[in-house]
C-alpha cells in the first residue's frame, strides 16, 4: 500500500472519529432534552 | 423486543413511518447479511464476490433511518407535551403529559435497541464481506463507530431506570412520586452523562485501532491504480455531516441549559 493510500485511510479515520463525537453530543442531548421537560413539569423551573 | 414494539407502538407518534422504516431497515442488513455470505461463499470458490461485497459495506448507511424517524416521532411528542403543559384544566394536563412521556420513554430505548440490533447485523455482514478486496472505508467507520457503544449503553440504562420509576409510583402519594421520581431523574441523568463523556475516549482508542490497522495492512493496493477518490469523498461527507450535528445539537444543548418560567402548579391526583 502506498503512503499516500494510507494517509487517506488514516484522514477517513479521524473524520469518522469526528463524525463520532457529533453524534455523541446530539444524541446525548436529544435524550437530555425529555430528562429537562420531565424536571419542568415536576419541580417548575429546571 | 417486537411484542414490546408490537405492544407500545399505538402509544407512538408517527407510529407507522417508525416501525415501517425500523423494520424495512433490519430487512436490509439481514439482506448485506446474506449478500455478505454469498461474497465469502464465492471467494473461497474462487468466483470471486466484489458485486455484493459493496451493498454489503454500503447498507450500514441505512442505518442512519432509524435515528432520523425516531428524531421524527420524539419532535412530535414533545410538541404534546409542550402543549399538554400548558393546558389550564389538570385532567387534560395530566392526560397529555402521561401520553407524551409514556411515547418519549417507549421511543428512545426502541430506538436505541433497534440501532444495536441493525449495527450487529451489519458488522456481522461487513465481518463476512472482507475476504473480497477494499472495504476499508466500512471497516474504518465499523471500527470507530464501536467507540459509540457506551453511549448506546447509557441510553438504554437511562430508559430502562425511567420506565421502572414511573411504573413504580403508579397509586403512590403525590408528594413521595415527586421525590422518588426526581431521583430516579437525578440517577438516571448523572449514568448517562458519564457514559457519554466516556466516548471520546473509546471513539479515539478504537480510531487508534483501525489507524494501527492500516498501517499493519500489508496487501497491495486493491485494485491497481486506485484513485481513492471514494475514501476521500466519504471523508467530506463525513465532515460535512459532522458539523451539520454538532449545528443540530446546539438548540438541545440550549434547551437543557435554560431556566423556564415554572409551568402552572402540579396538582395531586
Amino acid at each position: 500500500m502506498t503512503r499516500a493510500a494510507r494517509g487517506r485511510r488514516i484522514l477517513l479515520v479521524g473524520t469518522f472519529a469526528l463524525l463520532a463525537l457529533s453524534v455523541n453530543e446530539l444524541v446525548l442531548h436529544g435524550v437530555l432534552v425529555t430528562d429537562t421537560l420531565m424536571r419542568w413539569f415536576l419541580f417548575g423551573a429546571s | 423486543m417486537l411484542d414490546h414494539m408490537l405492544g407500545v407502538i399505538d402509544e407512538i407518534p408517527h407510529a407507522g413511518l417508525f416501525l415501517g422504516v425500523s423494520l424495512g431497515v433490519l430487512a436490509l442488513e439481514l439482506a448485506a447479511l446474506i449478500a455478505g455470505l454469498w461474497t465469502r461463499l464465492r471467494v473461497r470458490s474462487g468466483k470471486g464476490g466484489r458485486s455484493l461485497a459493496g451493498f454489503s459495506r454500503a447498507a450500514g448507511l441505512g442505518i442512519l433511518a432509524i435515528p432520523v424517524v425516531a428524531g421524527i416521532s420524539l419532535h412530535a411528542a414533545r410538541a404534546t407535551l409542550i402543549g399538554a403543559l400548558t393546558a389550564t384544566d389538570p385532567a387534560a394536563r395530566f392526560a397529555g403529559v402521561g401520553v407524551a412521556i409514556e411515547a418519549q420513554l417507549n421511543i428512545i430505548p426502541m430506538a436505541d435497541d433497534l440501532v444495536i440490533l441493525a449495527v450487529l447485523l451489519w458488522s456481522v455482514a461487513l465481518a463476512l464481506a472482507r475476504p473480497a478486496p477494499g472495504g476499508t472505508t466500512a471497516l474504518c467507520a465499523g471500527l470507530v463507530g464501536l467507540g459509540l457503544a457506551p453511549l448506546l449503553v447509557g441510553v438504554q440504562q437511562w430508559g430502562d431506570r425511567l420506565a421502572h420509576a414511573f411504573a413504580a409510583v403508579a397509586g403512590v402519594d403525590h408528594d413521595l412520586k415527586v421525590t422518588i421520581l426526581g431521583e430516579s431523574l437525578d440517577r438516571s441523568r448523572r449514568q448517562l452523562e458519564s457514559l457519554a463523556q466516556i466516548c471520546p475516549r473509546t471513539i479515539a482508542g478504537f480510531g487508534a485501532v483501525a489507524v494501527l490497522l492500516i498501517l499493519l495492512d500489508r496487501r497491495r493496493e486493491d485494485p491497481p491504480a486506485r484513485s481513492g477518490r471514494g475514501e476521500m469523498l466519504a471523508a467530506g461527507l463525513a465532515i460535512v455531516l459532522a458539523a451539520a450535528l454538532h449545528f443540530a445539537a446546539r438548540p438541545l444543548r440550549a434547551e437543557n441549559e435554560l431556566t423556564r418560567p415554572a409551568p402552572p402548579p402540579v396538582e395531586p391526583r
